[in-house]
């Protein structure tokens, strides 16, 4: 089950069961299925979570958390209302935001400063480039960056979004463009560097 | 060619969609994409515009992807089959309707009985024997 529901999506490929069909087993109580569904999403709900929570122990617990509604509240998912991945991102986001609500005074760890693993090391140019991305998706207002990371590393539409936040899909894009905005400003030494960089070439 | 007010209102409308959606054209409102696009292509402003959004987003893509650690995969899977977390039955409104047409049987049984007066003598009967009631139907002061 595990190997043919690896992926991100709705998993119809490759002879996977598709999303909809694991949570009719989940909510049944299948095993089996719920593991094939944590391993399915898993790495896109920790990733959501982590850019919004910023350190690796918070978003353990949110993407946890998140998975652990599907668990207990598969039977309660409508396959025809929204994708399992729209309504388990409207959880994950849910959880993240109430975590922010709930410990305005928890500090960025240390975590997020650690060198990269191995496998995803980069010259210490572009580590310190990330680093100073990173930084700079820290200062922004969390409501702004969840509709950043939304939008831009989720990639989900205006609309899905706003589902997601729970607000309208024009609350989306005034969030959006000040998030944008507020990064131009941030980064402007950086992407004025891009910019000559690639007139040189 | 695009007259001067009209290439600077375009301009804002394209600075405006870069700012909110960012440089990739797909994710531009459709009803203004071709129009933004042909736009870029003709207008050194709007070019410039577009290339400083496409380095803000080669930006955004610079930051790392977070991946799992090893062994979370294990401890939720561990957390859910724990037995105290156990699927919550969802019950449909037309899962309910047994119960809900007995509960709703029962109010109106209750309601005939009640305007009938069918049950005031057993209930006197009751009164009486408990002693509440004298026999001619008034309270019983003592046992008060």
């Amino acid at each position: 089950v595990l190997a043919g529901a690896k992926g991100h999506g709705n998993g119809r490929a490759g002879g996977a069961e598709s999303d909809a069909v694991l949570v009719g087993r989940c909510a049944r109580g299948d095993r089996l299925a719920y593991a094939a569904l944590v391993n399915r999403h898993l790495p896109r709900l920790f990733a959501l979570s982590r850019r919004m929570l910023g350190n690796e122990a918070s978003a353990e617990d949110a993407a946890q958390e998140a998975l652990l509604r599907l668990w207990t509240h598969a039977g309660s998912y409508d396959p025809a209302k929204a994708l399992l991945t729209t309504w388990l991102t409207r959880i994950a986001t849910n959880v993240c935001l109430d975590r922010l609500r709930k410990r305005q005074e928890e500090q960025w760890d240390d975590s997020y400063d650690q060198p990269l693993p191995p496998d995803q090391e980069k010259t210490l140019e572009d580590r310190q480039l990330a680093e100073r991305v990173e930084a700079a998706l820290r200062r922004l207002p969390d409501r702004q960056r969840m509709a950043l990371v939304l939008c831009h590393y989720e990639n989900l539409s205006m609309a899905e979004a706003a589902q997601a936040m729970d607000i309208s899909a024009d609350a989306v894009e005034s969030l959006l463009g000040r998030a944008r905005r507020g990064l131009r400003a941030l980064l402007a030494s950086e992407w004025r560097t891009l910019l000559a960089d690639n007139a040189a070439d | 060619m695009t007259s001067k007010d009209g290439s600077h209102s375009l301009l804002a409308q394209l600075e405006a969609v870069l700012a909110i959606h960012g440089a990739r054209a797909e994710r531009w409102p459709q009803e203004m994409r071709a129009r933004l696009s042909a736009f870029v292509e003709e207008d050194r402003a709007a070019a410039r515009l577009l290339a400083e959004a496409r380095a803000l987003d080669r930006l955004l893509n610079a930051a790392p992807d977070p991946s799992p650690p090893h062994g979370l995969e294990a401890r939720i899977l561990a957390a859910a089959f724990q037995p105290r977390q156990r699927p919550v039955p969802v019950r449909t409104v037309r899962a309910m309707w047994p119960e809900a047409t007995l509960l709703a049987a029962s109010l109106f049984i209750g309601i005939v009985i009640g305007l009938s007066g069918t049950a005031m003598p057993a209930l006197q009967d009751v009164a009486l024997i408990s002693g509440f009631l004298e026999a001619d139907g008034l309270p019983d002061r003592e046992a008060l």
